[in-house]
């Protein structure tokens, strides 16, 4: 039982905490969503620490995995009490944006380097000094919905509608959509607003239709994603719907259905490695990761890679940081986060090219397009 | 908006309005009878269509453990009061109604589920699983404190809710689920056209209501519960025991939000937390109703169905601030129309 | 013979003041015996402890048994059976509700045994036969004190405990509530009856125990009682010596 085995890596990490301050030892303080609305982001990234290797660069690496059940404050009081009681060397976390957002200051103000494994481009915003000290390893909504803009281009789209989340996750899809669609010439003709738990989108989708668009973009995460859908078939939406990388993975297509049919997506590599050419270098690093996890856990999770990816950005930049100062010291830290901003990795999501304007450093490799087929990710070549 | 939406939307509003009704309806009763605000009856709905859900794919998920670990919980207190009270007459009965009859369902749902029944037999072990629940739940939370104050029941209410919140994430995922449809059939009136799910759903629970009527008018239990709503005293002096009348108050609220469980399962996605929604929505329509009267909690269930329905197509963006913001009217028309009656002591 | 019900050096508490303290009655099978005393003597909260509403210090034997282990419901289902000075009825119900309510705890013995009873009730008070549609709470001040008897008198009594019957009641009907209290004990009903008219009380009783400030003041057969000069002034209004 795959919660079970998450209550006994809590109830390990919670006591690792406690008695983990060992001097010379790496401490990496991680806060994830394992409960809440986001759990089934933050289910996937919390198994995945417990995938990884206790030493890096020959010195042992305590994880301390803490839960912040999608809440905001409670994030920022774990990344406090990170810092503060376990003098982490470095943050991980946390799984949604708002949260990641909140945790920037305390990142800051205990010289800390942070990656967050949320969506947000705001998180690693060049023009906000504070974030000198923020990386994060999920691809940028902007570039996944360049991906969509250029797709429905090439299938003749002029019009489109939107149906996203009534949150930031939502708002914020609308907001990158609406900038590359304008890109691309493609209009924004409708749009409409729903909650994860609603239990009907009927008023929304009938708008929707309509309005008549010649495609429709779903902003949502996970398998609220399929209400809309199911919806827009059920009322015999004739025109291609495309969803966000938010919706990929196994639960999705277990309750959308057959309804998902023909659906197009953007998504990070490691959800179709196998049907990659063997040319790129991704494969055999999603490979590695997805046979580790998939042993364990079950079906792959694209969520879990943002926190490996984040491992492997800290694998790549903690032996340069040993050479200039000892773990748990602010030196480290600094040191740390040099490192970090010149990692160039290649990881399960894509290759990372950090430079010190951009803390995310992912380009077109992270993003493919993926078509939904009798419940399989196609890509789309 | 033409004709034809406004059909399809009021066909929405009156489906969910119709499942919103049989919650407010349990709300209602459990208020009545037992003073609980009975915050987890949304989870009871959840725990509804995600147990049927895991009987589809052949798994008992974790009610069956859940009922067992509650019965054994619940047998382990019989014996503590038989004990405290030094009267081990009734023991051998009341341990085989509380542990045995659980620890029994618990168990075929165990080494039934696997076997795949056909779906009818599914929702039979659903409807059973769950409403067992109900009884369990009040057994070990509420009976020990019924005579306490509304504000203590409200906050035991509210802790359940987190602790079936969490069960529910451990049991269930954090994805959600969908149950097939019963029916796949849609009936053409001109230009609407009606969908045989919806249809199914608002007939199943006018039959429910109707049951449920015909149960408090005509047969000595439900007059019972009745009575103990109206005078708990009364009902104590004409011999009705208010743990009798809680246990059966519970098993009745527990039936209904099963059977909304399944009702909606066929209809959206249902995760562990969507429970809470669904009753709130449930609870505008009871507090309409006052919190006592059947017939004016339905009809404002139906009004939040509608309202939502109506809403969601004219401003998706400010759907539940208008289907909430409408109980503040609501309360304030009440205050101003009813007397306060403080609780009859 | 041993007595219907016995109370031994009862003490009821709320807080920390006494309402009762230290009393000892006894009623007996067949009789109707009486406890008079002035409002706040603690008449009501003695029934309400002997019911088991009240915790309680002290010894309540009933059918030659102890029932301090016991809730309500049960000492209600082995026949011990309370009119609370309120009547408590089901003030939105029927009248027809209300009676079958009384006959809650006799649901084993079968519907012919409850419709017997139910007859003879409408028969004791066919008023309540014409207005058995009628809800409960629309009913006039006599009828809901019939309404509350009848509901009782469905539960098959052995120890009626009556309190209060006659407050609030017009002369006339007062006078026939007591003598449906006469006729009831006829019919082989044990009364233990709760009055602040102590003149009509210890007329129809046998025995009778004077409650003052929650100490048992004085006791003895009903007949005594009315000649004693102090009761004679304190409660029956004679004699203008006191």
């Amino acid at each position: 039982m795959l919660q079970r085995k998450l209550v006994t890596a809590l109830a390990a990490a919670f006591s690792f905490g406690v008695a983990a301050t060992a001097l010379a030892d790496i401490n990496v303080g991680v806060t994830v969503s394992a409960t809440g609305p986001a759990a089934s982001l933050g289910i996937p990234e919390k198994n995945t620490f417990d995938l990884l290797p206790t030493t890096i660069g020959g010195e042992k690496v305590n994880w301390i995995v803490l839960d912040d059940g999608s809440d905001t404050t409670k994030a920022v009081q774990n990344a406090k009490k990170l810092i503060g009681e376990n003098k982490v060397d470095v943050l991980l976390g946390s799984t949604i944006t708002p949260a990641s957002l909140a945790m920037i200051d305390t990142a800051v103000e205990g010289e800390t380097p942070m990656i967050s494994m949320a969506a947000s481009a705001r998180i690693v915003d060049p023009a906000n000094p504070k974030t000198r000290w923020i990386f994060k390893t999920p691809q940028s909504d902007a570039l996944m919905a360049d991906a969509i803009a250029v797709s429905m281009k090439a299938a003749g789209v002029t019009t489109m509608g939107y149906i996203g989340f009534a949150d930031a996750y939502g708002d914020g899809w609308l907001a990158e959509m609406k900038r590359s669609a304008q890109l691309a010439g493609i209009k924004v003709i409708a749009e409409e607003k729903y909650n994860r738990n609603d239990t009907s989108v009927t008023g929304q989708v009938l708008k929707l239709i309509a309005a008549k668009p010649d495609a429709v973009l779903i902003g949502a995460a996970g398998t609220p994603g399929a209400t809309p859908q199911k919806e827009l078939v059920a009322r015999g939406y004739k025109g291609k719907i495309f969803q966000t990388h938010g919706v990929a993975n196994p639960d999705f297509l277990r309750v959308v259905g057959k309804d998902g049919n023909g659906t197009l997506l953007p998504a990070g590599p490691m959800l179709v490695y196998e049907q990659l050419p063997d040319s790129n270098p991704v494969k055999k690093v999603a490979a590695g990761y997805i046979t580790q996890y998939e042993k364990k856990f079950g079906t792959r999770s694209t969520f879990g890679g943002h926190a490996y990816d984040a491992y492997l950005l800290l694998n790549s930049a903690i032996p340069e940081a040993l050479k200039k100062a000892k773990p748990g010291t602010k030196e480290f830290r600094a040191a740390l986060r040099d490192a970090l901003e010149k990692a160039n990795v290649v990881a399960t999501h894509g290759v990372y090219v950090m430079t010190p304007h951009d803390h995310n450093g992912l380009d077109n490799r992270a993003r493919m397009m993926v078509r939904i087929d009798d419940g399989k990710w196609v890509l789309v070549k | 908006m033409d004709l034809p939406i406004v059909a399809l939307l009021a066909q929405d509003g009156i489906t969910n309005g119709a499942v919103y009704a049989l919650l407010a309806l349990a709300l209602v009763l459990v208020f009545a009878v037992t003073r609980v605000i009975w915050v987890p009856s949304g989870e009871f709905v959840a725990y509804g269509t995600l147990t049927l859900a895991g009987l589809q794919l052949g798994k008992a998920s974790g009610i069956a453990g859940m009922l067992a670990a509650m019965a054994v919980v619940a047998g382990l207190m019989e014996i503590a009061k038989a004990v405290r009270q030094r009267e081990m007459r009734g023991l051998a009965r009341s341990l085989a109604l509380w542990a045995g009859v659980p620890l029994a369902i618990a168990a075929v749902i165990h080494f039934v589920a696997p076997l795949q029944p056909p779906f009818l037999v599914q929702i039979l072990l659903t409807l059973t699983a769950v409403t067992a629940l109900g009884p369990l739940f009040y057994r070990i939370a509420y009976q020990p404190i019924a005579e306490a104050s509304v504000l203590v029941l409200l906050i035991v209410s509210v802790a359940l809710h987190f602790t079936l919140l969490g069960l529910g994430l451990w049991f269930f995922g954090a994805e959600g689920s969908r149950t097939p449809p019963f029916t796949s059939a849609s009936f053409e009136w001109g230009a609407v056209t009606v969908s045989g799910q919806s249809l199914l759903v608002v007939l199943t629970s006018l039959a429910l209501i109707f049951a449920l009527a015909l149960f408090f008018n005509r047969t000595l239990y439900g007059r019972a519960l009745r009575a103990t709503a109206v005078n708990r005293v009364g009902a104590r002096l004409a011999g009705i025991s208010p743990t009798f009348a809680g246990t059966l108050t519970f098993t009745l609220g527990a039936l209904v939000c099963a059977f909304c469980g399944v009702l909606i399962g066929p209809i959206t996605t249902v995760y562990y937390d969507s429970g809470f929604l669904i009753s709130l929505k449930g609870f505008v329509g009871a507090i309409i109703g006052g919190l006592s009267s059947y017939p004016v909690a339905a009809a404002g269930a139906l009004l939040v169905g509608l309202l939502e329905s109506f809403s969601s197509f004219w401003a998706s963006a400010f759907k539940e601030v208008i289907v909430f913001t409408l109980i503040i009217p609501v309360l304030l028309w009440r205050s101003l129309t009813t007397h306060h009656h403080e609780e009859e002591e | 013979m041993a007595a219907l019900l016995e109370v031994r050096n009862l003490s009821v508490r709320y807080g920390k003041v006494e309402a009762v303290h230290d009393v000892s009655i006894e009623a007996g099978e067949g009789r109707i015996v009486t406890v008079i005393g002035p409002n706040g003597a603690g008449k009501t909260t003695l029934l309400g402890a002997i019911m088991g509403l009240l915790p309680a210090h002290g010894e309540i034997r009933y059918l030659g048994e102890s029932v301090s282990g016991t809730d309500v419901e049960a000492r209600v289902a082995r026949g011990l059976v309370l009119v609370p000075e309120k009547r408590e009825l089901f003030a939105s119900m029927t009248v027809a509700d209300n009676l079958a309510l009384g006959a809650f705890s006799r649901r084993r013995e079968g519907e012919a045994a409850t419709r017997r009873t139910l007859d003879e009730v409408y028969q004791r008070f066919p008023r309540l036969l014409e207005r058995r549609g009628q809800l409960a709470g629309t009913l006039s001040g006599g009828e809901r004190q019939m309404l509350a008897l009848g509901r009782a008198l469905m539960g098959r009594p052995k120890l009626l405990m009556l309190d209060e019957p006659s407050l609030g009641l017009a002369p006339l009907i007062v006078r026939e509530i007591f003598s449906i209290i006469v006729a009831l004990r006829q019919s082989g009903v044990s009364i233990l009856l709760v009055e602040q008219n102590a003149r009509a009380a210890l007329q129809v009783s046998d025995h009778g125990y004077v409650l003052e400030t929650g100490d048992l003041v004085l006791s003895g057969p009903s007949a005594e009682l009315a000649a004693n000069p102090r009761v004679a002034a304190t409660y029956l209004g004679q004699g203008a010596a006191a």
